[in-house]
């Protein structure tokens, strides 16, 4: 009974802690200007992730190695540094606007201005890192981000014309206001906002910070496997709510309060509380993974003692980067910047970072000396070489699309 | 050997950052291509989709639908937007007659919006009685009017 | 050839194990005897060879000292640093070499993790709260 709980509370904050400002951008202005003609990136993102992750934490629980340890052991000082500035600036970029949607967030609860919540956001997340369990941690904002089920409930009281949807999901075409390098963009920033390189680092950490063994294997794979697909179809939820609703009038996303619209329409005042405190909870965990990812990168190339398992005067430097890392967000967002326009350009630029960690990640996977007999399958390999392969190209791509939509106008 | 090794690298470093400098630069040209008529016409697609916003917003704010935080936030937001289109048609260099008749138009009907959505706000913070749903769909009538026959400049 | 971090054999069976040097210890992490890491191993310092004599007969030269910090930055961009700014780990610390290399003392009181203990003693411990488990 104790273990069934175990594995239900698992799944349920892998479906929580699943979405993040990223998700909630992106797939709403997808939605808003391509209908669910991208829906099938978001699969293609879960299936991603769901390999890319469950890999990262058989490596860590086997080896007991964390990803930024592995890229540095494999790739070398020279190549790792390189890898190591982009990964911590583009994690750094995220993080920043995940407290910024946090404040978006609180200001649809509260009316009050988001530049007035970010410092008081930040404060909090730290608050949480310095004095709170890990398990806790996840657990609760993982639970509390459930609310987000809202967008799937709002899509069913909408009452949709559903041939209309599915057949815009089966069978995709560039809608006729939009170009073709739009579009590709998009689908650009949706594989990225799905599968963004801090749930790895922040994956793989956490399975040292929680000390998983090769017992925990299983519980992990089911987290993953289920969690992580349905964490993926309240994304499409997202898209869709947008598609039924902002679409057909003309609106396309450009901020938070207009992903809260179509949820309002559907279920009023209630659905709307609910949905708000989604947001926050969704965003909140994602600045948390986000922060500790910042620490966890740094400390784990230089060979710094990390982890919140460990008392912060016990892992101090650890503490440290992080205090600064989220001082540097709140620096950015006190300039005025819009959170909305941050997570856009961090979606896209998770997307280029990909295969920086992705590869070491899976040539380790495939070393006895880390993991003796629980190397890659045959299978595994082969799922997992056609993804290398589509994060190259998405990644090499990704720029020449910017530059000839000018970032999606 | 080290020495030429080093210049090496820092060419390296030097054309990885005037690449990434390319970059952003031409990023932000892509934005304004199309000459005046091109900025119009994007500022209008942004300015119809503001309105639409508001206009939502206000009706479900009329029908109890929304919270007020999000009533307010929503509001708040399209109005910036609107603005912004604003200033992006303040901005733009006319070279015709037909492109100045163009931005005195955008311009009107985006000022129009704009005082809508103010008069929305004012009608949802209880300041005035006046019932801005009429003119708020009036005018976006108008904006998406004007969106469509600009359409073909984007 | 690949050392398994699980068996520690008596030192005489090492004569026949080869190290690669920049395979199997650089980069590697570093962990004290309690499992705390200390640092990365970012470079090796080996025994100098004598000066003007045939080489034939001499020793070959031996691993002195594991190297850390600002050796980590002269590695990646080029340079030498003089050899009283370098960070030493003594070699006969070593107790084992598998996945990471595990030392036999307490980080606590070597040189290499002083910028650990200078940012606990001077801005971590002051924090309210730094000094207890999280709960």
């Amino acid at each position: 009974m104790k273990q069934l709980l175990g594995v239900a509370l698992g799944i349920l904050t892998a479906i929580g802690g699943f979405l993040d400002i990223g998700d909630l951008v992106t797939s709403s202005v997808v939605g808003s200007r391509f209908g669910m003609t991208l829906v099938w990136v978001i699969v293609l993102g879960v299936i991603g992730i769901c390999v890319f992750a469950q890999m990262s934490g058989r490596v860590a629980a086997i080896s007991g190695r964390a990803t930024f340890e592995i890229v540095r052991e494999r790739l070398g000082a020279r190549m790792a540094v390189a890898n190591l500035g982009a990964s911590f600036l583009i994690n750094l970029l995220t993080l920043t606007a995940e407290i910024g949607g946090v404040a978006l967030a609180l200001q649809l609860a509260s009316s009050i201005e988001p530049t007035l919540w970010v410092p008081v956001a930040a404060f909090a997340v730290w608050l949480v890192i310095w004095r709170v369990k890990f398990s806790i941690m996840e657990n609760v904002t993982g639970l509390l981000g459930l609310c987000l089920i809202v967008f799937a409930v709002a899509v069913f009281l909408l009452q949709p014309d559903w041939a209309t949807l599915t057949g815009q999901a089966i069978a995709p075409s560039v809608p006729a206001t939009e170009t073709g390098a739009t579009y590709w963009y998009y689908a650009i920033a949706l594989f990225g906002s799905a599968m963004t390189p801090y749930e790895v680092f922040f994956f793989s950490s956490g399975a040292v910070e929680e000390k998983w063994t090769k017992k925990d294997l299983t519980q992990s794979r089911i987290n993953v496997l289920v969690g992580f697909p349905l964490g993926g179809i309240l994304s499409i939820a997202i898209a869709a709510c947008a598609t039924i609703v902002l679409l057909p009038q003309g609106i396309q996303v450009t901020s938070l309060s207009q992903v809260a619209l179509p949820v309002a329409e559907a279920g009023g005042k209630l659905a709307v509380a609910i949905v708000i405190v989604g947001m926050i909870a969704a965003t909140f965990g994602a600045t948390l993974e986000t922060t500790l990812s910042s620490g966890y990168t740094i400390a784990q190339f230089f060979g710094w003692s990390w982890g919140k398992f460990r008392r912060p005067v016990k892992a101090a430097r650890f503490h440290l980067v992080m205090i600064i890392c989220l001082l540097v967000g709140i620096a950015v967002l006190a300039t005025g910047a819009d959170p909305v326009m941050i997570t856009e350009y961090s979606v896209v630029f998770s997307a280029i970072a990909l295969p920086l960690t992705y590869l070491p990640i899976l040539l380790v996977a495939n070393d006895k000396q880390y993991m003796g007999d629980l190397v890659n399958g045959r299978a595994t390999n082969a799922v997992a070489l056609v993804f290398l392969v589509i994060i190259l190209v998405a990644s090499l791509a990704a720029i020449p699309l910017m530059i000839i939509t000018g970032a999606g106008a | 050997m080290s020495c030429i090794r080093r210049t090496f690298q820092r060419r390296v470093a030097l054309s990885v950052s005037v690449g990434a400098l390319s970059v952003l630069m031409l990023a932000g040209c892509a934005t304004t291509s199309g000459g005046a008529m091109g900025t119009f016409s994007r500022a209008a697609v942004q300015a119809s989709s503001a309105l639409s916003t508001a206009q939502l917003t206000f009706q479900l704010y009329t029908t109890d639908r929304s919270t007020n935080g999000v009533t307010d936030t929503a509001l708040k937001d399209s109005l910036k937007e609107l603005l912004d289109a604003e200033q992006q048609v303040e901005d733009a260099s006319p070279q015709t007659d037909a492109e100045v008749a163009t931005q005195a138009e955008s311009l009107k009907q985006i000022r129009a919006a704009a005082d809508d959505v103010i008069a929305a706000q004012l009608a949802v913070s209880g300041t005035s009685s006046d019932d801005p749903t009429q003119s708020l769909s009036a005018q976006d009538a108008a904006l998406n009017d004007l969106r469509q026959q600009l359409e073909p400049y984007k | 050839m690949t050392p398994h971090d699980d068996s520690l054999a008596p030192p005489d069976t090492y004569a026949g194990q080869v190290l690669d040097a920049q395979l199997h210890l650089l980069d590697r992490q570093v962990l004290d005897t309690d499992g705390v890491p200390v640092s990365t191993l970012d470079d090796l310092e080996i025994t100098d060879l004598p000066l003007d004599v045939s080489l034939r007969g001499t020793p070959a030269p031996t691993i002195a000292n594991l190297l850390t910090g600002v050796t980590l930055g002269t590695r990646i961009f080029g340079g030498r640093p003089p050899s009283s700014r370098l960070t030493r780990i003594p070699w006969r610390h070593v107790t084992d070499i598998g996945v990471v290399v595990t030392l036999g003392v307490s980080g606590e009181r070597l040189d290499a993790t002083w910028p650990e203990r200078w940012v606990r003693d001077h801005i971590v411990a002051h924090i309210p709260g730094g000094r207890h488990d999280p709960e």
